[in-house]
Parts: C-alpha cells; structure tokens; sequence
C-alpha cells in the first residue's frame, strides 16, 4: 500500500514536470521576448538586451528552468516581470473564478446527464430514448466557442436573463453571482453533458440486465427505486472517472468562455500572459493545473471504494 | 387439491423477437399449483422454463410478448398494471434466482436488501425490520446474522449467499415462491442443503413451491406434482411419484435413462439422447421432440399432440406414449 502510494507520488511528480517542460519549450519557439512587451516596440536592441540581462532571460533556457524549479519546488512560483505580481497571488486571485466556473459546469453536466441516462435507459430504443440520443449527439457537436455566443444572443440580449459578460464575486451575493456563471458554465456543459448521457447510459443499460436489478423489481420495488438505489451505483465507476478528467480540464480549460464572457480567471490570466511572453506566470498556471489535474484523478481512484465494497476490501488486503 | 389453485397458468405463450427470427420460448403451456403444494418444472436448457417463469413475474424485456392467462388468486397478472403487479410481486409471490452471486446487488448492504420489501410491502419500521431480517436469517441457518447484516455480498460465501436469498424470499410472507435454478450455481456438497432448507420453509411457511430444475434427481423427492417441459411445451405432467415411476413420454423416458444413478453399472455409457433441442425459432411441426424420437409413429409431424390423460393424477402429449413401467424408482439426490 505504502509501495504503491510512493511510487504514484512519483508519478504524478514526473508527469507535472514533463508538463512544465513542454509549456516553457514551446514558448520559447515562439519569437519575442517580455522585454519587447514592456519596454515597447520601439525599443533599441541594446536596450532589450540589458533587460533580458536584468530578468535572466539571457541564460540558456535549461538554466533558467533550473532555476526556476528549484524555486518552484520550494514553493515560489517567482513574481510576474510583466507586473510585478506574485504568480502564486495572481493564481490564487484568479482560481474562486475558475474554480467555481469549473464545478458548476460539473454539476450540472453530471446531473443532467444521469436525469437523461435514467430516462433514455429505462428504455432504450423508444422514442424518448431516440430524442435524448439526437439531441445529445448535437451537443456532442457544439463546442464552447458556438454555444457561448448562442447562448448570450438567447438568454443575455433576448431573453435578458443573465448578464452579457462579466463576473460578479460571491461578495456581491450569491444569485448574481449565479447569474453571471450560469451561462459560460452552460456553455462548457455541452460536450460534456453528451459524452457523460452516453457512458451512462451504455452502462446502466447493461447493468438493467443483471440479475441483482430483476432481484430487485421481483421483491416489487417501484422502478425510480431500482433505477436510483440498486442500477445507478454500480453503473457509475466509468462515469466518475471521466468527470475527474472532465474537471481537470475545465480548471485549464475555461479559457474560451472566460475571455468570451470576460470573467477574470486563469483562463484569462494565462492567455494574456502568453500574449506577453511572459513565461513565468505561464509556467506557474500551468504547474499549477497540472497539479490539481493530478490530485483530482487521486481522488477518482479513492472514490471508487466508496463506490464499491468490493475494491475497498482489495486496496485493505 | 382443494378449492381453487393458487397459480393457473392458462396457455401461455412468451414470444421473444430476435434478428434471427421470433424465439417461441414458451409455446402453449398449461400449469396449476394449489396453495402449499409444490411443483416441479423440468427440462433441459432451452426448453423455456425460465422464460416462462420470468413471464409469470414479469421479468422480461420490454419487446417480449407474452399472451394467455397467468391466474393468481384468480387474477390475471399479465394485465394487471405496473403498480398492482408491484404488490405483488415480492409480497404474495417471491422469487429465487439461479446464482446467487449474481443475484444480490453487490455494492448494497445485506440489511437493505432484506428489509427494502418488508419496508414498502408491510410499511415496517427501521428496527422491526432489523429484527425480522436478524429472525429470518436465523431461520435459514446463517450464523451470526447481526454481523451477516452488515456484510457486503461478495463477502458470504455462495451457500450463505443462497440462503440469503431464500430469507429474502420469505420476508413477505409469500403465498408462491419460484425457485428458478436454485442450486446450480452452488457446490454439490451445498445443493442438497440448500434444497432441504427450501422444502422445509416451504412446508412450514405452507408456501407453494414451483421448483425449475434440469435436473431431475433435486426435483423428485421434494415436490408433490411435476411438468416436463421441451421446446417451450408440456411434454408430461403429473404427481412427481407417478411420473418418475412410470414416466410415459418418450422424452421424460430418455431423460430418466440419461440421468446416473447409484446402481448405474460403472465403465458403461451413459445414454444420451441424441440430437439437439429443437430450434426455438422454426420448430419442427408436431411433436417436437420428435425429430430425437426413436419411437416416431406417422402421425408424430402432425400438429398437437395434447396431453392426454393417463393415470389418475397423470397425462402425457405423446402418440407412441411408454405402456410399461420400467422398475425401479429414482432415488432423490
């Protein structure tokens, strides 16, 4: 057990820091430099070089990674040479954000997914079931950057529901708060509502022929209750294990619906910082996404012993 | 049998549309089972005896159709609504599947499963249904069942687990329990203890028993009445003593022969019946066992036969019927 947790320990290690590795390599493909940005376009070369001499930008890129590690590891993600800032400030500003934007987006794909697995697997093949399967193939095919639009032209200008952009902090209270992450979590959910409804679905319906759920409706339980206490439970380790990697990459992957709708989270954060070249705040975001991505698949694994008895007597043995 | 039987199954036919064509699971059968009495339903694997026993409590897919008349008390269950049958199912007529590995839902709670249907059925309280699943399971012979309450399924062993499902079976105080199966998928040294426990809840529940077995030897001494089936059809019906005694189909004759007794000469073949069951889906036209039948007579390829009368409590669909009893008696496992 101790074996095995180490050796996931350093695992997950690794594959944070192949992750930095890729980020920074390719920045640094792109031409530019933060000096350009901050001093301006019209800047002597002479002057961008002194600068680039001033951040360390002149050193080869393994010696400022280096550097930039050993810090990293000890907890200072260094400070933004573009602001000035603390990246890990920038990032704990920006993460309610992203975080609540990302859970949102959870709940409700998670939830209306099994409200339409239950519908379309307690049976399959008639119309009802055909209608959520269209419909869910057509989310399927809706990626955020067309339902964000979509959605502020429908319920922001016609409707006049929710706001057209910007973000409202929880301080401000909590429904407009609600009401301005409602939609650009929507506009996420899509995709993930349709593949979650279809794993679902798939396992639930196999699950509906095991023994156990006849068992159940021959001592003449009611069918919502077989569906939700005895058919939904055991159908839905696949379906946990993609929302952990669905959450993992809602947290680095808001960026479209967080520029479209103007919410200041990482997503934000990090593109502008790209646009700057600014490489720091860049490799601070994306250990720092790397980093939950590999806690949240964690939890997953843990999650499936509440799951099922039978794997939490296994990981006890 | 006094009175009105509890179960009369009326010409039951269950269809089952597949792409190979529709599967005639169950093809024109008759049975009846008066209140405590216990039937046997043989035959062997694809001769529809589950498929009729899910139609009775009707467990089969949506696209199955199932036509006739299934009487219990004297109604008709096949077009009783959903929430009716749900009163009675599990309530007044209990099953016990096959394998009880599979039939016990395995990330739920042995308590839960025990009480769901007390709970909804006689609307038992949290601590009087603990009290009746810790009774039950007493009775049923598992040991320490407040700690068995707590378990998980996968942690009983399969007789346990089958004992289980007989507890759960009983909790209601069923008037009919279908058995399909009960002990295939256990140890030999467990089937007979299982099956003992069986006829003595049945008997001193005073429960009617349908007991649907391959296998003739855990029929024999423990049901009062018998129906052979083949090929979705009633092949031989009567008093178990009596069929077993002096079998009068063709098919039941074979099966008898086919089955290895104590007596049975060592290093001798068994005998088979040869051939295979006949198709579900384009049955041959008359009897069906007919095309294995080496006591074929003209008219065996034409439609029927019925069952016939025979005996006093005995009748048989067959034209070339056996008149002499072979001796001896099967000897139950």
């Amino acid at each position: 057990m101790t074996v095995s947790i180490l050796r996931r320990a350093g695992h997950s290690l690794l594959v944070v820091i192949l992750v930095s590795v890729t980020a920074v390599g390719l920045l640094s493909l792109a031409p530019g430099s933060v000096a350009t940005v901050i001093l301006g376009e019209n800047a002597t070369p002479a002057a961008v070089a002194a600068m680039n001499t001033e951040l360390g930008l002149d050193q080869p890129l393994w010696r400022q990674y280096g550097n930039w590690l050993g810090r990293a590891l000890g907890g200072d993600l260094g400070t933004s040479p573009l602001t000035g800032q603390d990246v890990t400030q920038a990032i704990l500003d920006r993460l309610p954000v992203t975080l609540e934007l990302s859970l949102l987006a959870l709940t409700l794909s998670v939830s209306l997914a099994v409200l339409l697995a239950v519908l379309s697997a307690a049976a399959p093949g008639i119309w009802l079931d055909r209608v959520i399967n269209a419909v869910s193939s057509a989310f399927l095919a809706v990626p955020a950057f067309i339902a964000g639009p979509v959605l502020i032209y429908l319920f922001a200008l016609k409707a006049g529901w929710f706001p057209v952009s910007g973000w409202a902090h929880i301080e401000d209270g909590l429904g407009a708060n609600l009401r301005s992450a409602l939609l650009p979590a929507l506009a996420v959910s899509l995709t993930e509502i349709a593949s979650f409804h279809r794993l679902l679905r798939t396992d639930l319906i196999g699950t509906l022929r095991e023994d156990y759920v006849a068992a159940a409706r021959a001592k003449g339980m009611p069918r919502g209750y077989v569906m939700f206490r005895h058919a939904l439970r055991p159908s839905s380790f696949s379906l946990v294990t993609l929302a952990g990697i669905s959450l993992g990459r809602l947290i680095g992957g808001t960026v479209v619906v967080e520029i479209l709708f103007g919410l200041p989270g990482l997503g934000q954060l990090v593109s502008a910082s790209i646009t700057a070249r600014d490489v720091i705040t860049v490799q601070g975001v994306v250990v720092f996404v790397a980093v939950t991505y590999v806690v949240v698949n964690m939890l997953v694994d843990i999650s499936y012993g509440f799951l099922d008895p039978r794997v939490r007597k296994a990981a006890r043995a | 049998m006094t009175g009105e039987p509890l179960l009369q199954v009326r010409g039951l036919h269950t269809y089952i549309p597949t792409s190979r064509g529709v599967v005639r699971a169950v093809d024109g059968v008759d049975l009846d089972i008066g209140r405590g009495q216990a039937l046997g339903v043989v035959g062997e694997s694809g001769s529809g005896k589950s498929v009729m026993a899910r139609a009775v409590m009707g467990l089969l897919p949506a696209h199955a159709r199932s036509t006739g008349q299934v009487l219990f008390d004297g109604v008709d269950l096949l077009t009783l609504g959903r929430r009716q049958r749900e009163q009675v199912w599990g309530r007044r007529i209990a099953m016990i599947f096959q394998d009880p590995g599979r039939s016990l839902n395995p990330v739920v709670r042995i308590e839960r499963q025990l009480t769901e249907g007390m709970r909804r059925h006689l609307g038992l309280s949290r601590t009087s249904a603990h009290e009746s699943a810790l009774r039950l399971l007493t009775e049923v012979g598992v040991p320490d069942p407040e700690r068995r309450l707590r378990n998980y399924p996968h942690e009983l062993s399969g007789g346990m687990r089958q004992r289980v499902m007989i507890a759960m079976a009983l909790t209601c105080g069923p008037e009919l329990l279908i058995a399909d199966e009960p002990t295939t998928a256990l140890d030999v040294t467990i089937q007979r203890q299982v099956l003992d426990l069986l006829r003595r809840v049945q008997t001193s529940h005073g429960t009617a028993l349908m007991l649907i077995s391959h296998d003739l030897a855990v029929v024999a001494g423990r049901t009062d009445r018998v129906s052979v089936m083949y090929a979705g059809r009633l092949a031989e019906v009567g008093a178990t003593r009596e069929v077993f005694r002096a079998p009068q189909h063709r098919y039941t004759q074979a099966l008898l022969g086919a089955t290895p007794t104590v007596d049975h000469r060592r290093h001798t073949p068994l005998n088979l019946i040869p051939g295979a069951m006949a198709s579900p889906v384009d049955p041959p036209p008359g009897c069906r066992f007919s095309p294995r039948c080496e006591f074929t007579v003209p008219g065996c390829t034409r439609p029927g036969p019925d069952l016939v009368r025979v005996g006093d409590d005995h009748e048989v669909a067959c034209l070339n019927p056996v008149s002499v009893a072979p001796g001896g008696e099967l000897v139950g496992r």
